[in-house]
Order: structure tokens, then C-alpha cells, then sequence
């Protein structure tokens, strides 16, 4: 700012378009980071990155996995909160009590029953036939409750489709596709520009996308997964580790996810059926229906006021949707209000992002 | 600084924190419209930062650019989580949100309020002009910088930037004409400033921590 006596007519103009923006759409003033959140923000940045660099000085991605679960589930704080007042299902353990691993872990009797059924179903399901350099597809139903930053309880909108196509290995991005918005690329590489001094020619560097995990699946990271139910069960466990409130409850989440939107293969998926029916707390229901009216059986399981189930087929034993319903009334709606509601409809190969594979 | 921070110094992460993270939560904030999801874009872009400090060039400018690109690119690739998201926020205020004194409660909705209105306004831009728009106006980069923070030349930033003001001029001319005709209407969701029609209502107190004024270096 110092020669700004000699400004060149282009830094005018564009300190003009700025302030033309400026005006148009000014900056929305927001609430200031509270001096509370900041230490525990900066506490847990420092100990988080610092931690890692000297216990895997190697791998070192277990921060950047914590973190996006963290944004999947309910921040530390808020499940903290929350938990103190709720009292969930009376299978729950209280959650990260030691020793807990060795002994009893089990869901109910007819939720393993279930559970086992879908597995043995699903050891008979065809492979998953995306080959490398492909895509998985997985087209769905969803509808997810809303409400306005007024308050207000939660609004169901009608279900829409969501169309995902996965990568079958790493390197290139995902594609979600919804209705009425414009495609997103999922996981991309940023690239980035380093800029050495003014005037100097941009080198471009790319921030690297972080590495294939339970939350952040490849095809091929699922399909090598482990199918020992009891390894599988840690590896969720270790994957998910991040988050607040209720361990076991992120990790039926996260298999809740997994079993969603990848196609894992048969022998994986059942694993995965057989390490939820590990997981203390889930329980069955004898209706649910899906997003897509199609009424099944369900195990589910409670925690902190909310209910996550997953629906199966009857007779069939398939996956059919998922669905979270409130178990206690709140200002979010009434004790039995569905939050949120899904329906997988297809899965099946493709070649390309944004190929929809026929039939 | 920089060299510090690339070689994993760690006091340099300290204090790349107390400088960059406000700035960050700002950003994020104002995208994101969510106070929890902007502490999680802030934690995850520094966790990301450290991790990736060996493409730290030994020599540049301040490492704010490259923060604010990172956090971009943790919110655009954050639409997958989204999903659980849209479904959290049916428990927006189971989170932290304290008994407080009712006047502060009450600036805190008009600022949703306008948090929500802007951030509607910015849907309207493409994802690459709403970026921009956000790093420059909003963040206060300039336009050096946010071509460094989005890896664009800056003759791309400037062409995205006037996209945006076409686009935006637009919405405020729709906006004005549409409050003509419904004079006085309360609570719509983007209102009309006086002067030349800002697409959000401009309060008084906005000042108070507008745009982080920063010139990259």
C-alpha cells in the first residue's frame, strides 16, 4: 500500500468490482468464535496434529478421518450436552467404558437373528462386477427433515433421488447428482497454486486428498475390507473414533453408510451384518418402512433422543433403506418424527462419473 | 514463520492458529451458514495444512491463501457428508445454543436471519463464482491471493468476479421490482437496502466483524 500514488487503472478497476460485490451482496455479519470455543478449537487442532506426528510419524491421516467424522456426527460439545440429559435405549452402555470390549457385546437375540439372516442373504448376493478404473452407482431415495433457523420442529419434504457414483479406486473423484442442483464432484484434488513472491510465476501443487477410510470409502477400499466380523468391528471402531457421544453409535452410523451407499462383496457384507450384530444396544422392529413405501423389518438402535434403523426385505432378507426417527419429543418435533428417510434402489457398474448404467 | 511451519515446527502451527483461524471461521461461517460445521472446516483445513506442510514453499507470503483454499476444498468435498448433515440440523438447538439475555438472543436470530439470506443470495452464483466471490469479497483476499487459495490465474478470478456482479445485479433488479409490488412485505427473505439495492439488508452493526481485511503478500 505504500506506492499506492502510482496505482495502475487495473488495480482501480478491480478494487471498483470488489466494492461494486461488496455492495451487491455484503459480507453477513457473523457471531464471533467465542473465546471458549477457541481454546477447545486450538486444543484440539495442536493436540490432534501434534499427537499424531510423534505416535505415526509414517501414516499420519487419522487426523484429517477424525475430522470429517467429526462433521458427520454431532460435535463433542453438543453430544456432551445432550447426553447428560437424555436417557436412550436400556441396552446402552455408557459409552467408552473400558473393559467393555471383552465381555457381553452383543445386540438383542432378535436383532442378531435378523442380522444373521441378511448376512447369510447377502454371502448369496451376486458381486459387485465394477472393474478398476470404473464407477459403483448407487441410485437412492432420500428425504431429509429441515426446519427453519427460526426454529420450529423438523419438516419431512418429500423424498428426491440421489444418484452416487463412486470411484472404484483412488485418484479420481466421486460424483453425487441431485435434482435441481448442479453435479458435485466428491473428494476432488484442489489444486493449488504456491505463489514464491509478487510478480512470480505460479507453481502448481495439489493438495493431496485424503486416503481411502471407513468414512471416505473407495470401491476397493470396501472391497478389501476385512471379512472377519470381530477385525471388521475394530476397524469401524478405529475409523470412527472421532466424534461425540455415543461410540457404538458411530459405528453402526458408519456401517449404516457403508451398507447404503458402496456395494461391498457378498462375503463383506455379511461381515458387516455380523459386526453390527456385535454392536451392544441394537435392537429390532418389527415394522419400517422404507423411502420408497416398502415395508420391512428393522434393527435399529438409540442414542441421545434419536433412533437409526435399518430396513430389510421380509423375505428376502435385502437392504432396503434406512431411517431416523426422534425417540423423545424436543424442539426439534415430537417424540416419532422421522428425521430422515432413504430407499437404495440401484446399484450397479459404471464407466463413467455421471453414467447412469441401464436396467 | 513458513520454513518453521514446513518443517513441523510446532509452535508454528500455534501460531499459524491465533493468526489464520478467525479469518477461517469467518470464511466458513458465512458459507456454511453453521456455526458447528465452520469449527469443523477450521479444525479439518489446519489438520489438512499440517498434514500436507512439505509442499510448503520455503519462501512466499503469508500462509493464509493457502489455508483459505484448503478449508474451500473441505467444503466442497464436504457435500457427500452433507447428507448427514441436512439431517443434524434438525438438531440445531440441542447445539450449545445457552439461555443467554433475551436481547442477544434476538441479535443473534437477525443475524441468522441475514447469514440465511445472504447465503441463499449466493446460491444463485456457480459454484466457481460463488468461490471467488466469497474469497475476495467476503474473506478479503485479493485477487492475486484467491487465484493462489483456488489455483486460477488471475485474469480468471477477475472474469468469475464479473460474472458474479452480472449475475448478482440481476437478482438485485428481480428483488427490487419484486418489492415494488409487494410494498412492506416483512420477513422476505431477501430484502432491498437503500442506494443500489444490496441484495441483503445492510444493519448498522455489520461493521462489527465484516470482511477480514487482508492483502496477500
Amino acid at each position: 500500500m505504500t506506492a499506492s500514488i502510482s496505482r495502475p487503472p487495473q488495480a482501480d478497476a478491480d478494487e471498483l468490482l470488489r466494492s461494486e460485490l461488496a455492495e451487491l451482496l455484503p459480507a453477513p455479519p457473523v457471531p464471533e468464535l467465542t473465546e471458549d470455543r477457541d481454546r477447545h478449537l486450538r486444543y484440539a487442532v495442536l493436540r490432534t496434529a501434534l499427537e499424531d506426528a510423534e505416535e505415526r510419524p509414517v501414516r499420519v491421516t487419522r487426523p484429517r478421518q477424525g475430522v470429517r467424522i467429526g462433521w458427520i456426527a454431532a460435535p463433542v460439545i453438543a453430544c456432551a450436552v445432550v447426553a447428560g440429559v437424555v436417557v436412550a435405549a436400556p441396552q446402552e452402555t455408557p459409552s467408552g467404558s473400558p473393559g467393555r470390549a471383552a465381555v457381553g457385546r452383543s445386540a438383542s437375540p432378535d436383532a442378531v437373528r435378523v442380522l444373521s439372516g441378511a448376512a447369510l442373504a447377502a454371502a448369496a448376493a451376486p458381486a459387485p462386477d465394477a472393474g478398476a478404473g470404473g464407477y459403483v452407482y448407487v441410485r437412492s431415495l432420500v428425504a431429509y427433515a429441515g426446519r427453519g433457523a427460526d426454529g420450529g420442529p423438523g419438516v419431512l419434504p418429500p423424498a428426491h433421488r440421489r444418484e452416487v457414483w463412486l470411484p472404484v479406486d483412488g485418484g479420481r473423484p466421486g460424483m453425487l447428482r441431485e435434482p435441481g442442483v448442479a453435479d458435485t464432484w466428491l473428494g476432488a484434488e484442489l489444486p493449488v497454486y504456491e505463489i514464491d513472491h509478487r510478480g512470480a510465476a505460479p507453481r502448481k501443487t495439489t493438495v493431496a486428498t485424503a486416503p481411502p477410510s471407513v468414512t471416505n470409502p473407495t470401491h476397493a477400499y470396501v472391497a478389501a475390507l476385512p471379512t472377519d466380523p470381530d477385525v471388521l468391528l475394530r476397524l469401524v471402531e478405529d475409523g470412527t473414533r472421532a466424534g461425540g457421544g455415543d461410540a457404538d453409535q458411530r459405528a453402526f452410523t458408519a456401517i449404516g453408510t457403508l451398507l447404503a451407499e458402496t456395494w461391498a462383496p457378498p462375503k463383506v457384507t455379511a461381515a458387516l451384518y455380523e459386526a453390527a450384530a456385535r454392536i451392544p444396544g441394537v435392537t429390532v422392529l418389527p415394522s419400517a418402512t422404507d423411502a420408497a413405501g416398502r415395508e420391512g423389518v428393522a434393527v435399529a438402535r438409540t442414542a441421545h433422543g434419536e433412533q437409526t434403523q435399518w430396513i430389510f426385505d421380509r423375505t428376502t432378507s435385502a437392504f432396503l433403506g434406512e431411517r431416523t426417527v426422534l425417540t423423545e419429543t424436543t424442539s426439534a418435533g415430537r417424540a416419532g418424527t422421522v428425521l430422515g428417510v432413504s430407499a437404495v434402489l440401484v446399484k450397479a457398474a459404471a464407466a463413467a462419473p455421471g453414467e447412469v448404467p441401464e436396467g | 514463520m513458513r520454513d518453521r511451519f514446513r518443517a513441523g515446527d510446532p509452535s508454528a502451527l500455534g501460531e499459524a492458529y491465533d493468526e489464520h483461524a478467525r479469518v477461517l471461521y469467518h470464511y466458513a461461517y458465512r458459507v456454511c451458514g453453521d456455526r458447528t460445521a465452520a469449527e469443523d472446516v477450521v479444525s479439518a483445513a489446519f489438520l489438512e495444512a499440517w498434514r500436507c506442510r512439505g509442499r510448503v514453499h520455503a519462501d512466499g507470503g503469508s500462509l493464509r491463501p493457502w489455508l483459505l483454499g484448503i478449508a474451500t476444498n473441505i467444503m466442497r468435498g464436504a457435500a457427500r457428508e452433507a447428507r448427514r448433515r441436512d439431517a443434524a440440523l434438525a438438531r440445531l438447538p440441542e447445539r450449545g445454543v445457552l439461555p443467554d439475555f433475551a436481547d442477544d438472543v434476538l441479535a443473534r436470530m437477525a443475524d441468522g436471519e441475514q447469514v440465511r439470506a445472504a447465503r441463499a443470495a449466493l446460491g444463485r452464483l456457480r459454484r466457481r463464482e460463488r468461490e471467488v466471490f466469497t474469497l475476495v469479497v467476503w474473506a478479503g483476499l485479493d485477487y492475486a491471493a484467491a487465484g493462489e487459495a483456488l489455483g486460477v490465474p488471475v485474469g480468471t478470478v477477475r472474469s468469475r468476479l464479473s460474472r458474479a456482479r452480472e449475475r448478482l445485479r440481476k437478482l438485485a433488479e428481480a428483488e427490487l421490482r419484486a418489492a415494488g409490488a409487494v410494498r412492506g412485505r416483512r420477513g422476505a427473505l431477501v430484502r432491498k437496502a437503500g442506494g443500489r439495492g444490496a441484495l441483503v439488508r445492510k444493519a448498522g452493526r455489520r461493521r462489527r466483524d465484516g470482511p477480514d481485511g487482508f492483502r496477500g503478500s
